[in-house]
């Protein structure tokens, strides 16, 4: 247990304060309870050894979802100065862009319920899924790069989805100054067959029906009801991005020697940013974000698609469209106040979201007056929630947030608690239709695997850096 | 000396405990402990040989690289291993042959894909009565 010292600073704002080689103090987002569990692994330790990387700015964050990781902590936050400051792939993870799409329609909860027996296995069959499952979309080196510079318009460009799609994407779906020219042949070769797969774990498609709504002014502006259909896509960068990351740690080890870096753990290895080794990176990274970006256009068509296949309701369509979409393993070139003024930093966000208040630049038109939407799934069982940024985070958290709910069991004891249980027909009691590609996937991803994400929604809404839109319930479920 | 091969129980990913006489054997477990996580599958066939050489600027880095080229090929050929047909290390330069088979999903269960192979608490190290390593996957 970590008997590291923490200060109360709010209800839900906890310090650890600067002390030997931490250039700046940690920032904890958590509960009293929470900040008991947190501190029952290494992860408070993870957010004092990134407080020790050089250019750092402000703090080492932490969301209230933390748990320890490969370097950062998932749930960590970090901003550093683009000159003095570092670029780590710890920061960021090995799935690259790992993050969520979510989709509304305009059926509701009586128009599917009835025929989730069709709609899953429709679902099931266009998207695949599992370990090894490769996708129909067949590239050449030349496509790929395309993919890798134009992520979701290049998917448009082939006739995923629509031009309008892109809008609602977090960078429009395409970052600038992806660079394929420094991605590996093994990168290539795990991406190439990859494209337009789900994975396996804890991705997923999950159709879900809204059941509670907390703002309803920004529940209209946004499109939503109470019974509405919507979809969450949860996956990443796959193989590819995995392996770029796998790549770069590789280098940036030899790099932190070479600039004299003090790493107090491997996987922090970095380089600064503005050197040769960390623009390679940033560049190879901005590639896997595209990649990510392509691959959720393309799942997303194949969801319409199978909506359009399964649902017999000759009267309606489904006409789904995107609330939006957005990254929880990025790094990015961002424009915060800084000592009142505004400066550009390479925010790092592990686990972690973008949760831009109103009046943002960067995000559309249509969300300006309310705040970026920010979609943090829960576990296949229970709830999620649609919340929007807030300009607390914008000053508190280099506009960040938490992203979903995090273990609570390992994979064996879930494995343990599973073994002998029905636990499709369990699911199937509570009204929720699930497919797998594997029934150890099934097993490991039981709902008490997870910990309850409304604990982890509550902190975020009530430390104003995130405020709750809406929640909803699954009605189905396709995993890896 | 204990088990050869013990897995750790990490909440959100898998680690390996793996002990051997040699560097070569810790090398040869922790790969067959590696294709355990992957799948349970005891019917891998050594119908396709592979061989091939690795560099490092560590012992403990070399591991990691081992772990990471098999991951890679099964991710890329599909290829499960089930057999360690030579393995020498001399100078952090690893040359090893190995065997298996391609992965159908007739024969072979798939438990876990493996994203990464990582440093995190990363240990290789040469004890009183043979060698250990502790190696931890990114699932």
């Amino acid at each position: 247990m970590s008997e590291i010292d923490v200060k109360r600073i709010t209800d839900f704002i906890w310090e650890i304060p600067k002390r030997g080689n931490m250039n700046v103090p940690g920032q904890i987002y958590a509960s009293d309870s929470m900040m008991h569990d947190i501190r029952q692994d290494q992860s408070l330790q993870q957010v004092i050894n990134v407080a020790q990387l050089p250019g750092i700015i402000k703090h080492s964050m932490a969301m209230p979802d933390i748990h320890w990781g490969y370097g950062f902590p998932i749930g960590g936050v970090a901003a550093f100065d683009l000159d003095d400051g570092v670029i780590s792939p710890g920061g960021v993870g090995y799935d690259i862009n790992c993050g969520v799409r979510m989709m509304k329609s305009n059926l509701s909860k009586q128009d599917v319920q009835k025929q989730m027996q069709n709609l899953i296995p429709a679902l099931f069959s266009r998207i695949p899924s599992g370990v090894g499952s490769k996708g129909p979309i067949r590239l050449n080196v030349n496509d790929e790069k395309q993919v890798l510079k134009k992520g979701a318009r290049w998917a448009v460009e082939q006739g995923y989805g629509s031009e309008e799609d892109l809008f609602y994407i977090e960078e429009n779906g395409e970052i600038a100054n992806a660079n394929p020219a420094n991605i590996s042949d093994q990168a290539f070769q795990r991406g190439r067959p990859q494209l337009g797969t789900l994975g396996s774990g804890n991705h997923f498609v999950e159709i879900d029906y809204i059941d509670e709504i907390y703002d309803t002014e920004a529940a209209k502006i946004a499109g939503l009801e109470k019974d509405q259909i919507v979809v969450v896509i949860h996956t990443g960068s796959r193989g590819f991005g995995y392996q770029v990351c796998d790549d770069y740690i590789r280098k940036m080890m030899k790099a932190s020697e070479k600039y004299g870096i003090h790493l107090p753990d491997r996987q922090l290895c970095c380089a600064p940013f503005n050197s040769p080794e960390g623009q390679e990176y940033y560049e190879a990274m901005n590639c896997a974000i595209n990649y990510a970006f392509a691959n959720r256009q393309i799942i997303s068509h194949w969801v319409t698609e199978a909506f359009k296949e399964a649902l017999k309701l000759p009267e309606k369509a489904a006409n789904l469209s995107i609330v939006y979409e957005l990254a929880h393993n990025i790094a990015k070139v961002e424009t915060h106040k800084v000592q009142g003024k505004p400066k550009k930093v390479v925010v790092h966000r592990k686990g972690a979201t973008r949760s831009f208040g109103p009046g943002s630049h960067d995000i559309p038109e249509k969300y300006k007056s309310i705040g970026q939407p920010v979609i943090i799934p829960g576990d296949m069982g229970r709830y999620s929630y649609l919340l929007t940024g807030n300009e607390k985070a914008m000053d508190e958290t280099f506009g960040s947030s938490c992203h979903g709910a995090g273990r609570k069991l390992s994979r064996k004891k879930a494995m343990k608690i599973a073994k002998g249980r029905a636990i499709y027909r369990e699911l199937e009691n509570q009204g929720i239709t699930a497919m797998a590609a594997s029934r150890a996937t099934m097993f490991e991803e039981i709902p008490e695997a997870y910990k309850d994400v409304s604990d982890v929604v509550s902190v975020v809404h009530q430390a104003n850096i995130a405020r709750k839109v809406a929640r909803f319930k699954p009605l189905g479920v396709i995993k890896g | 000396m204990p088990n050869k091969i013990k897995f750790l129980d990490h909440t959100g990913d898998s680690g390996l405990q793996v002990w051997g006489n040699s560097l070569e054997e810790i090398f040869a477990n922790s790969a067959k402990g590696m294709f355990l996580i992957i799948t349970e599958s005891k019917n891998i066939k050594p119908e396709i040989d592979y061989s091939f050489t690795l560099q490092a600027d560590s012992h403990s880095e070399l591991l990691v690289y081992w772990l990471s080229h098999l991951n890679y090929i099964f991710s890329t050929e599909g290829m499960l291993i089930s057999r360690i047909n030579e393995i020498s290390i001399e100078n952090c330069k690893l040359e090893a042959s190995v065997s298996g088979d391609s992965f159908s999903a007739d024969k072979h269960e798939i438990l876990h894909e493996i994203k990464a192979v990582t440093y995190h608490q990363l240990i290789l190290e040469q004890q009183n009565n043979g060698w250990f390593a502790q190696v931890i996957f990114d699932l």
